[in-house]
């Protein structure tokens, strides 16, 4: 069970689990053990599911105020889903889509130009997608850290 | 190999670039004529306006082309450039002209707080910005 539970640790802390254990005088683990691999790859899709779960959390769901902004636009056939959009605010939405910017009022456009277009296209980037490449690249480094 | 790396970069840099830092050569002359039909002190206001500008975006393929005068990253409206009292959204001029691709263009330009905002455009320009328009009619609506 300690194996285990240093596994998905060793994974949660991105490899430095041997540092943490020698700074705080515990003994160290056996790394090639069952029950280590186990905690590994439990820990790998712990934070993996974090990172979809933060992603998912963070594209928002339709409401009163809210917007769909989507990455392929539905003129092109993109799908309104979370995982080719984000629920933002109208003001969000026209700041990151120049078809919709143009539906502004002039008054409104007058005070808020359009940001540069790699600032766009990260708005526009789904936030499920980038919170799963957080938690497949926090898992994937954790993997290759942890056991050293 | 060189002339990909400069394709490259400058694909690069316009991901990163806001719009134009000034008019087109379109552009500049309808509001050189916008500013022929005006009186003395306002085509003075117009011009002061128009050299300010540091940030032109253009929409729709040109068919919207929004002027900015950017102070510290902001949109700044100066009161000598004013050409009206009043800040609401109001067309400042109408106008059609030829452009060199011998397509017929009709237009707007507006104002925003008093100051030119915006020109607007029935078909898109980006393929003409690069030259003068011929056969110019312009009402001013202010």
């Amino acid at each position: 069970m300690r194996d285990f539970l240093w596994g998905a640790g060793d994974v949660a802390l991105l490899g430095f689990g041997d540092e943490l254990r020698d700074a705080l005088g515990i003994d160290p683990v056996d790394m090639n053990s069952t029950a280590y691999t186990a905690g590994e790859i439990t820990g790998s899709v712990a934070l993996l599911a974090t990172g979809v779960g933060g992603g998912i959390r963070a594209a928002g769901a339709a409401a009163r105020g809210l917007e769909f902004s989507h990455f392929i636009p539905a003129r092109m056939g993109g799908a309104r889903s979370i995982w080719n959009g984000n629920f933002v605010s109208t003001a969000t939405h026209a700041l990151s889509d120049p078809f919709r910017y143009r539906f502004m009022p002039r008054s409104w456009k007058a005070a808020n130009p359009m940001p540069n277009r790699a600032s766009q296209l990260w708005t526009r980037t789904p936030n499920t997608a980038k919170g799963t490449a957080a938690g497949a690249g926090a898992a994937g480094t954790g993997l290759a850290n942890a056991g050293c | 190999m060189r002339g990909v790396n400069m394709k490259f970069l400058q694909s690069i840099t316009s991901l990163l670039r806001k719009g134009a830092p000034g008019f087109s050569v379109l552009e500049a002359a309808l509001l050189d004529e916008v500013e022929r039909h005006l009186d003395v002190d306002r085509a003075d206001r117009l011009r002061r306006r128009i050299e300010s500008i540091n940030l032109v975006q253009r929409l729709d393929g040109g068919r919207e082309v929004n002027a900015y005068a950017l102070k510290n990253g902001k949109p700044a409206f100066e009161e000598a450039t004013r050409l009206i009292a009043e800040d609401d959204e109001r067309k400042l001029a109408t106008f059609s002209f030829i452009g060199a691709n011998q397509i017929s263009y009709e237009g707007t330009a507006w104002l925003v707080n008093g100051q030119l905002f915006s020109l607007e455009f029935n078909n898109p320009t980006e393929h003409a910005l690069d030259d003068r328009p011929t056969d110019v009619k312009l009402s001013i609506c202010i």
